[in-house]
């Protein structure tokens, strides 16, 4: 199971992360889910400095403010299990 | 670095100046022998200024931007925070302003980072410096400007954008305004600094392929667009055209200005309005002033910052960057 948080306003490359996250995991077809913060203050309490962000399962995966390729994210699928 | 990896690079670059340097050659051949278009016609003089400058101006944004995306490698929000936390003083807002420049930056991630800098310790002042830089003088500006019109008109726009950020900051720093800041944001805790691992050289260079896939693969018709504009208008409109209107005027300079605020816009948008005013005669301080205000200041930064900032605060921010960008508009004006 993964759970996915997705931390970005609404700029294009943060909604573009979380379409391209949602399509990768249906595609695999494994469970998950996907959470998108959008609030400034939930995203300054979790520490997050630079959008989009992605935790996975509680694990910060990015920090490059841009959006992931699909081998990064099937990467970043492979270091939790 | 691999020897894989230099091979790999070297070739690039041998490459790149194969391509560059014998542009003006291939372009002759092409228009003149293999297209048969007269020298004398002013038609073909276009046509071949426009198929000599797109691929020369795309080249050598390819290599800033990869170049760029390397320095940017070596730079995180997190370390550039490390760096600024704490000091209030001149050389800070300084560092803040150069840094804001190699940063990795998205405009949409201002408000995170403003809370990440705060929370650390990071002055108000020294901030803002940071803010106002990073937006205005970043990779894709100064890219677009050294390809398009070369490195000295970049420096100066690197120079005058980084005396703004700092000036600015510095004043905004000087008049306590944090209690203009909604209370929330200091209620926040620190954040704890999870530090990446350092970077291998193959992902570094990754990464600057990556930059020039996505700077490159979004900016190229504008690039195109301006370039056609220079040539298109080249003749057809009066030399001095805009002379009279937005030469060395005094209130040319305020009226970019105030144009240039509320219109939202990267760099590269507005680099086809910045080739036509340049190349008609407009003063070369009020179309940096323009291109500055435009990038620096903007209607959807203003109210997304308002979740921040109190409206008071967002005012002054607006007025001493606006008071900045005039400043060095008539001081360029005035020496030029």
């Amino acid at each position: 199971m993964y759970n996915i948080i997705v931390y970005g306003p609404g700029c294009a490359n943060c909604s573009n992360t979380e379409k391209l996250i949602r399509q990768v995991l249906t595609e695999l077809d494994v469970p998950f889910t996907l959470e998108k913060v959008t609030d400034y203050q939930a995203m300054a309490e979790a520490g997050i400095m630079s959008t989009p962000t992605v935790k996975l399962n509680g694990q910060v995966m990015s920090k490059k403010a841009k959006v992931p390729s699909v081998d990064e994210i099937k990467t970043w699928l492979g270091t939790v299990s | 670095m691999s020897m894989k990896l230099l091979l790999k690079l070297g070739g690039a670059l041998l490459l790149w100046i194969a391509v560059y340097f014998n542009l003006q050659l291939a372009t002759d051949w092409l228009v003149y022998d293999v297209l048969g278009l007269s020298k004398t016609e002013h038609f073909s003089a276009a046509f071949a200024f426009f198929i000599f400058e797109a691929p020369k101006v795309l080249l050598l944004l390819t290599l800033i931007i990869f170049l760029m995306g390397v320095i940017r490698s070596f730079f995180t929000p997190e370390s550039t925070r490390a760096m600024l936390a704490g000091k209030a003083n001149l050389p800070s807002h300084i560092l803040a302003a150069l840094l804001g420049v190699v940063t990795p930056f998205c405009s949409c991630s201002a408000v995170p980072l403003f809370i990440g800098f705060l929370t650390a310790g990071v002055p108000l002042g020294v901030t803002f410096a940071f803010l106002i830089s990073a937006p205005m003088v970043n990779e894709i500006a100064l890219g677009l400007l050294f390809s398009l019109f070369g490195w000295k008109i970049a420096g100066l726009y690197l120079g005058m954008g980084l005396f703004t950020a700092i000036i600015s900051g510095y004043i905004l720093g000087k008049l306590g305004m944090e209690k203009y800041v909604e209370a929330w944001v200091y209620k926040i805790p620190p954040m704890e600094d999870n530090p990446e691992a350092g970077l291998t050289a193959a992902e570094r260079v990754d990464l600057g392929v990556q930059a020039v896939v996505e700077i490159v693969g979004k900016v190229w018709i504008y690039v195109l667009l301006g370039i056609a504009v220079g040539a298109g208008i080249h003749g057809y409109v009066p030399e001095n055209f805009l002379a009279s209107l937005l030469g060395a005027t005094w209130w040319s300079v305020p009226l970019a200005v105030l144009v240039g605020i509320p219109m939202y816009s990267n760099a590269a948008g507005i680099i086809p309005i910045v080739q036509a005013l340049l190349a008609k005669g407009a003063a070369l301080g009020t179309v940096l002033a323009f291109m500055m205000a435009v990038t620096a200041l903007s209607l959807p930064e203003m109210i997304i910052l308002r979740k921040v900032l109190k409206v008071r605060l967002i005012v002054t921010f607006i007025s001493i960057v606006a008071l900045g960008i005039l400043m060095v508009g008539y001081l360029f004006n005035a020496i030029m």
